[in-house]
């Protein structure tokens, strides 16, 4: 079947419309966007007007199902039974901190989703931070203070760049590896060297500039 | 041909690796986040200055029980030092706090001086009362900006505070290392 998008076609001397076709030729040219209300995400975060600064940044984004929990322990039983789509956790929470949330979600066998995508929120920016933090099975950090566009960048890097998983004898979570060298110019050995070329955060360091050791 | 570098034995403990589900892309499909709404979101972010305050007594009052206590400890043991395992998390996770909430709610001279305490703490070596005198000026500087943050006052000293505060930390790496 021939298909044209145009909203009216000439046959002879007639000049037709086509509703069917318009129709089509206008959802075409409709601006495609994430369907974010079909989202579920849960925040862990102990400040409370930093979680509903969380909240109410989520929802301007236009998710659909917002879950908020004050602490590590409490998230973890909303994981268990509301199962997300994604966990957006604070590090520093009391009495169960943020890697302790995430060593629980990777390695509890009852979890619904141990490959579940968690952004891990934190102040601190030091190397050895990120090598934990990534060592314990986060699978994107964002350094606070943020901009939305911060927040963004990583959502979008979770969504179209998701990281295969690995187990080891002592690590399960995401692949640690997605460094793009650029010093590098020699024959790339893996496909997934050439991964990671999209648009970086602004924070000063990003998850993918830890290389795998 | 024997394999010297395994004997020529199977490897047994290797890494899996698993590809999951896109579910997340599953679900909302392509097209981003329209610039328009982003510029919303970060409205929501530019209106969120009235409640930091409270939080910042918060984590002003958890560094300062910090120094307390490693102060104390200075002077029940009499050492020189204290054990930097056991106190460095009183001093380093409220900072942490305080650099990471204070540009959220508008107060960037916060996250700013915090950021500095944060890099010093993450370097030290051992805590004295030399580091102590360091951190409790630190405090000073921020329940200052806070303070003068809250009551509508322009802290035009913020810039002078951080060269300040900068120069006290060299001057004690200077005689501590």
């Amino acid at each position: 079947m021939f298909l044209q998008l145009k909203s009216e076609y000439i046959q002879g001397n007639q000049t037709y419309k086509a509703p069917f076709w318009a129709f089509f030729n206008r959802i075409a040219q409709k601006p495609v966007a994430y369907r974010l209300e079909t989202l579920k995400i849960l925040i862990a975060e102990d400040n409370k007007p930093m979680l509903d600064l969380m909240k109410s940044i989520l929802k301007t984004f236009g998710v659909g199902t917002i879950i908020t929990t004050m602490d590590g322990e409490e998230a973890f039983e909303r994981y268990l039974s509301d199962n997300p789509d994604l966990i957006i956790t604070d590090w520093i929470m009391q009495p169960c901190d943020g890697i302790t949330l995430i060593k629980k979600v990777r390695n509890d066998r009852m979890g619904p989703n141990p490959f579940i995508p968690i952004l891990l929120t934190t102040g601190f920016g030091e190397r050895h931070r990120i090598v934990n933090a990534r060592d314990a099975g986060a699978t994107e950090i964002l350094l606070k203070p943020f901009n939305v566009r911060d927040l963004y960048k990583r959502m979008q890097e979770i969504i179209e760049k998701p990281r295969k998983f690995v187990r080891s004898e002592d690590f399960f979570g995401p692949d640690r590896r997605r460094k793009a060298s650029t010093e590098y110019m020699g024959p790339q050995r893996r496909k997934s060297d050439r991964q990671g070329t999209g648009n970086r955060s602004a924070s000063p360091l990003n998850i993918d500039d830890i290389s795998f050791e | 041909m024997m394999d010297e570098k395994h004997f020529n034995q199977p490897i047994l403990r290797e890494a899996k690796f698993y590809t999951p589900s896109n579910i997340l892309k599953a679900k909302v499909g392509s097209g981003g986040i329209d610039e328009r709404i982003l510029d919303r979101a970060q409205m929501v972010i530019e209106a969120a200055t009235a409640d930091f305050t409270p939080v910042a007594d918060q984590y002003i009052n958890a560094l300062n029980e910090g120094i307390t206590a490693a102060r104390k400890n200075l002077q029940t043991t009499k050492n020189q030092t204290c054990d930097i395992d056991t106190f460095i998390g009183g001093l380093i996770m409220p900072a942490a706090q305080l650099k990471a909430n204070g540009g959220m709610f508008g107060f960037q001279q916060v996250t700013r001086i915090s950021q500095n305490l944060v890099d010093f703490l993450e370097v030290i070596k051992e805590i004295n009362l030399d580091t102590l005198d360091i951190v409790d000026a630190y405090l000073n500087a921020i329940k200052a900006i806070v303070a003068g943050k809250a009551s509508g006052e322009h802290v035009k000293f913020a810039d002078t505070l951080v060269i300040e505060l900068s120069a006290a930390c060299k001057r004690y790496f200077d005689k501590n290392s």
